[in-house]
């Protein structure tokens, strides 16, 4: 009987870690590859008889009144029907491949499939605004947000769109395409809130890898004086920024005038009960302590909160005057503004000014957090702060890529006027400005290697290898 | 009870017959029988136990041929909270902080963000499924001879 026992318990012991393998998704983000290298056979491109023809954006004049977000969302509504997953999963396969790989047959059917959404793009990228409405003023965090994930997807099929024109050799529709890419990334970051910036960026990025396509397609022009006009910054932080750093004041609006009005001893109870458990429900950061409950967190931090008042000019029987849990709502925020300041007073600087005191200013900040979590009196406002010196190298880094390929396309412009020699360093192209690399301030680094030119940027301490790019350029007979 | 005194000598004759007789022995012995029993019972045990097994069995065997795809599940990214109010610019605190609800919608936010920082936008949840339409849309012609006629 124990050896019945023994087998059936092996046996659903088995069963039931069987049952539990599934594959392990790889995290290709984190994992820290080799560089990214982009082998090119380019053919020479001189700066076209009208330097302006091409463009990476709607012209002025063909741009017309409207607000595009009503034709992005009806774009979105106009997707063809089916499971997505496949598609997704597909497309994602497709644009790792070259151009010349790609299954022109089946990617057309599924271009084709979207040509009802993309008339809707085609109206969208027109319009000379795009106002998504969010209502973050009045609705913090619970603001309805655009359907973000929708508009990368729209992307990435727009990407395939633009690789199978290139693969046809149908460059006017390639740029036409691209035109759109790049104006859907911007109209999506016009959202106020930084998520809106990153989706943004995050199409951008899509598209100058297909830029990257165009420029080694046999003929294909020269896009150096339609990169240059990008604008720039391509995707601008500063409006999301603002919409952070002050979205604890729409989420929490009685803290507006928490300096200036005096409440009873009932208001201010009742206050710091009420955002300690709006707090608790949000759930952000860890919260150890939220057992002890509010009048325990606000006795915890009264001794601090009542000196922080004194040390910054109110006098003690100011303080003393104010409710307990108001002198300590008081205390932590202006500890959060203090801190939070420190940190966003960088973006109104270039990232490579900004860069080193962001970092100093994030490591104070993760330093604070620890020791007052350690010391039971965390300040929970700090939670809602993002990684900031993370988005803002995002913003820089698309930057760069932008500029890396205007270097290229300044390498072929110089070989087109040199019956295809490369030039020996960037000094040799005198044509038009090369740009330096906005990450580190310096030249890309460019040497010719077997023949070949080879233009990379430096890697900085930020820079995931994986993110960072090489580019072999070898002339096409 | 009779006195042995008045019984017949048939009587005492039957008497000392039956006093010679002894009960037989059983056909099932006692200890057997317990013994027989016990097989019984843990027969019916095992046949249970077997059965079972070969169930379990069969059931291991379909889950190594047959995995299961990976559930998706998917966060919905609209935020929803209570249904939106339109606050205007002068009303007091009070009323805001009562008509407005934070909860799953605010939380969401926040993390969506911060995954997105770390992990890039592939970190935003996706839908699986397309609802969209693949008629072509009516035009204005069509829309209008639709209504008149009904």
């Amino acid at each position: 009987m124990n050896r019945k026992y023994f087998c059936f318990f092996v046996i659903i012991a088995v069963m039931v870690s069987l049952a539990g393998i599934r594959p392990v998704p790889s995290n290709t983000s984190k994992d820290k590859e080799s560089i990214r290298v982009i082998e090119m056979t380019i053919t020479p491109a001189g700066e076209p008889t009208e330097a302006l023809k091409y463009k990476l954006m709607p012209s002025f004049i063909d741009q017309t009144p409207g607000n595009a977000a009503i034709f992005y969302l009806m774009a979105i509504e106009r997707q063809p029907h089916g499971d997505r997953k496949e598609l997704r999963d597909k497309i994602n396969d497709w644009l790792k491949i070259s151009v010349d790989e790609l299954p022109r047959q089946e990617s057309k059917n599924i271009i084709n499939s979207f040509s009802l959404a993309f008339r809707q793009l085609d109206r969208a990228v027109l319009c000379e605004q795009c106002d998504w409405q969010t209502p973050v003023r009045t609705e913090g965090f619970s603001a309805l947000i655009p359907p973000l994930s929708e508009f990368r997807h729209l992307g990435k099929v727009l990407a395939l769109q633009v690789r199978l024109q290139i693969a046809d050799g149908k460059y006017n529709e390639a740029i036409h395409t691209l035109q759109n890419g790049f104006t859907m990334a911007r109209h999506v970051a016009e959202n106020p809130i930084l998520i809106g910036d990153l989706v943004g960026i995050g199409i951008a990025t899509l598209m100058y890898r297909e830029v990257e396509q165009f420029i080694q397609a046999p003929d294909s022009p020269n896009l150096y004086w339609a990169l240059s006009a990008l604008p720039r910054p391509f995707i601008d932080m500063r409006r999301a920024m603002e919409c952070e750093r002050d979205i604890i004041l729409m989420e929490f609006p009685e803290l507006r005038d928490l300096e200036t009005k005096k409440l009873t001893q009932q208001q201010a109870s009742t206050l710091a009960n009420d955002m300690f458990s709006r707090l608790s429900e949000l759930g952000v950061g860890d919260m150890p302590n939220e057992q002890l409950g509010a009048a325990a967190w606000v006795m915890l931090q009264y001794h601090n909160a009542r000196a922080y008042l004194i040390e910054h000019g109110r006098s003690p029987d100011q303080v003393e005057a104010l409710p307990v849990a108001q002198v300590v709502l008081l205390y932590q925020l202006k500890e959060f503004i203090h801190i939070r300041d420190q940190i966003f007073k960088w973006f109104n600087v270039p990232y490579l000014q900004a860069k080193d005191g962001l970092k100093k200013a994030e490591d104070y900040f993760n330093q604070y957090v620890s020791k007052t979590r350690k010391k039971m009196t965390p300040n929970y406002f700090l939670d809602f702060l993002p990684a900031l010196g993370r988005a803002y190298y995002l913003m820089a880094r698309l930057e760069r890529n932008i500029d890396i390929l205007r270097c290229i396309e300044a390498v072929r412009m110089y070989a087109a006027d040199h019956n295809g020699q490369l030039p020996g360093s960037l000094d040799d192209i005198t044509k038009v400005p090369v740009p330096p690399d906005p990450l580190t301030g310096k030249m890309f680094s460019y040497k010719i290697v077997d023949g070949k030119a080879v233009i990379e940027s430096i890697l900085t301490p930020d820079d995931d290898p994986k993110d960072s790019s090489r580019y072999e350029l070898t002339v096409r007979k | 009870m009779q006195n042995e005194k008045d019984l017949t000598p048939g009587q005492l004759e039957l008497e000392s017959a039956l006093g010679k007789l002894r009960p037989s022995q059983g056909v099932v012995n006692r200890d057997q029988l317990m013994f027989r029993a016990g097989i019984s019972a843990g027969r019916k045990r095992n046949r249970r136990w077997r059965f079972l097994t070969m169930i379990l069995t069969v059931a291991l065997g379909i889950s190594v041929l047959y995995r299961p795809t990976a559930w998706t599940i998917e966060k919905n990214q609209y935020l929803t909270t209570a249904p939106q109010q339109s606050v205007h610019p002068l009303v007091s605190t009070d009323f805001i902080r009562t008509q407005r609800k934070s909860g799953y919608g605010s939380a969401n936010y926040i993390k969506l963000r911060n995954k997105v920082l770390t992990d890039g936008i592939d970190a935003l949840p996706q839908r699986n499924f397309s609802y969209g339409t693949t008629e072509p849309p009516m035009t204005r012609r069509e829309l209008l001879r639709m209504m008149l006629s009904t």
